[in-house]
């Protein structure tokens, strides 16, 4: 198409997605302080929990008797935030949906619990391996706000993950299938995400990536050592 | 207590006798930390939390009990069998709840959170018979403080420096006994150079996850109260006179946020004269070479410029500005608590890779 002056522009088409979901399940304090925090990052925060209201969420956008009722689509992610007695139905629903991140506040010891409360339920193993837990950053004990902080840096890390190994397959982006590309940081652990612009180094034929100049600086000052330390 | 103080004071106000339940002791994975605290008063009615819900009613009638004999009580929460869903923890774990009526000392350490004070609340876990608060801790007063229980208050100057609770031995009546302090910590400070876009979307984040916030810019048109409706301070000044002015300790975080040299380079070399335990600066691989080779050309040591986060925040892929808010305040914290940042899940994900 020619510009009839002649000259030449270039435009540059900006998707606008629609808002990012975040999608509550329980009434505990960390379910709320997590729903004021989602809400500030400008997230549609959704409390999928009977008997709550708004003065219990005063940020939530919406407020939904359970997950069923919830509007799921890839962009959301669910945080199943409950007392710990009553979580395997909803993530058991939650994994039943698009949700691209799909996380569980438990310990270790009573994720894996419901984790086999599902499999004999017949919840198939591709499902329960999205199942995140516990949901969040391992920062030790916390206040509620910080875990939650935690978590919403994971969705995030997650979600990133995700687009960036939609990228490399060359497949339209926000495909729940397609699972994240990441590696771990040698020397802080931290699961960092393999862009094309991920910083990296080369030790010995194999290829780690690091989430920050630092850490790629302290690896490359003597890999070997880096290295034997994590062993 | 700080997590209750709202409703605490509101319901003292209607002339209530209220109730408090606090975690003093626990042990493996629980589901709240020490110092967490529950409220109870007559007619159904909690607030805050000591175990996410597993053992709030059982609390709650031992709260109920404690009103009507006006006695202390330390109460052990735990586990026998995993799918017993009777009283216990889900998750595993064992906790110790102190339950007693509020009383004088709790009031003394509400006053220091309403204005914005710290303190530390001495609790006897045991001996049993012994139970209760018996002290508080302020910067401007103490109160309580039986004499045998003299000796303790230096641990309780040291975890109101350092914010952390702990648990110390005493002597009592000739018995050993167990002193739990818990710590109402004054909020940690975050002081923001620059009042920017980026600074916008932190300073709400920050606030939600309890930090004082203080925004520094010298351009009145950038720090106003439209744009940081929420934050606690803004100081029309340039960095150096505003970072001189604060008093930040090792829990404080100093972020600078302007993208103009001007600004960022006195800015860290006013932050690095601080005690601030979080440093950090926004911009591109280039403008940190940049940054460094200039805060070198000053005379600033390695050591120093390794105190600095360039790039900020946590590299967890954040796209707008409150993400990239988010993440800056994920590093601030993770490192205010030791941590790089590493995933809770990373075993989980390996392992179902």
């Amino acid at each position: 198409m020619t510009c009839h002056s002649g000259g030449t522009l270039e435009i540059h088409i900006e998707p606008l997605l629609p808002t990012e979901q975040l999608v509550i399940v329980g009434s505990t304090p960390l379910a709320r302080a997590l729903a004021a925090l989602g809400s500030a990052l400008g997230r549609h925060v959704v409390v999928a929990e009977p008997r709550v209201t708004k003065e219990d969420f005063p940020t939530a956008d919406q407020i939904v008797a359970d997950l069923s009722r919830a509007r799921i689509d890839a962009r959301t992610a669910i945080v199943v935030a409950g007392r710990g007695d009553a979580d395997e139905d909803p993530v058991e629903t939650a994994l039943a949906t698009p949700a691209g991140y799909v996380g569980l506040v438990a310990s270790r010891t009573r994720g894996d619990v419901i984790r086999d409360v599902l499999a004999r339920r017949g919840v198939s193993a591709d499902r329960l391996a999205r199942l995140v837990y516990p949901a969040g950053l391992d920062w030790g004990p916390l206040a509620d706000e910080e875990i939650a902080l935690s978590i919403l840096a994971q969705i995030i890390s997650h979600r990133s993950a995700r687009e960036a190994a939609a990228e490399a397959a060359g497949h339209q982006m926000f495909e729940p299938q397609s699972s994240p590309r990441e590696a771990v940081d040698p020397i802080c652990d931290m699961t960092v995400a393999i862009t094309p612009t991920a910083l990296r180094a080369e030790y010995e034929g194999t290829t780690y990536y690091f989430c920050g100049e630092g850490c790629r600086r302290r690896f490359l000052a003597d890999p070997a050592a880096a290295l034997t330390a994590i062993r | 207590m700080r997590e209750v103080a709202v409703e605490l004071e509101q319901w003292l106000a209607t002339g209530d006798t209220v109730a408090i339940a606090t975690v003093v002791r626990v042990a493996g994975s629980a589901p709240r930390p020490l110092g967490a605290t529950l409220i109870a008063r007559a007619g159904d009615r909690i607030a805050g939390s000591v175990s996410n819900g597993c053992v709030e009613s059982a609390v709650y009638e031992e709260a109920m009990a404690a009103l009507k004999d006006g006695r202390a009580r330390v109460v052990n929460y735990g586990i026998s069998d995993e799918f017993a869903f009777t009283v216990g923890l889900s998750c595993g774990g064992e906790i110790d709840v102190l339950v007693e009526p509020v009383g004088d000392l709790h009031r003394i350490a509400l006053e220091a959170v309403r204005t914005e004070r710290g303190a530390v609340l001495a609790h006897v876990v045991a001996p049993s018979d012994r139970a209760g608060t018996v002290a508080v801790l302020r910067e401007d007063r103490v109160a309580g403080w039986p004499p045998e229980l003299a000796p303790v208050k230096v641990h309780a100057l040291a975890a109101l420096g350092e914010g952390q609770p702990r648990a110390v031995p005493a002597m009592l009546d000739g018995r050993e006994a167990t002193i739990f302090l818990e710590v109402l910590a004054t909020p940690p400070l975050l002081a923001i150079v620059g009042a920017t876009h980026t600074a916008q979307a932190l300073a709400p984040l920050a606030k939600a996850v309890g930090y004082r916030v203080i925004v520094a810019d010298p351009r009145e048109a950038l720090a106003n109260r439209e744009r940081f409706p929420l934050a606690d301070e803004l100081l029309l000044a340039w960095p150096e006179a505003a970072l001189a002015k604060l008093p930040f300790g090792a829990s404080s975080a100093i972020v600078v946020l302007t993208h103009d040299p001007k600004f960022d380079h006195p800015a860290l070399v006013a932050a690095l004269r601080t005690e601030a335990g979080y440093i950090g600066a926004i911009g591109s691989r280039t403008t940190n070479e940049q940054r460094f080779a200039w805060l070198r050309g000053q005379g600033v040591g390695d050591r120093d410029i390794a105190r600095v986060h360039a790039p900020i925040g946590l590299d967890i892929g954040a796209g707008t500005a409150e993400e990239i808010a988010l993440a800056i305040l994920a590093e601030v914290v993770a490192v205010r608590h030791g941590r790089g940042g590493r995933s809770l899940s990373t075993g989980t994900l390996a392992a179902a890779r």
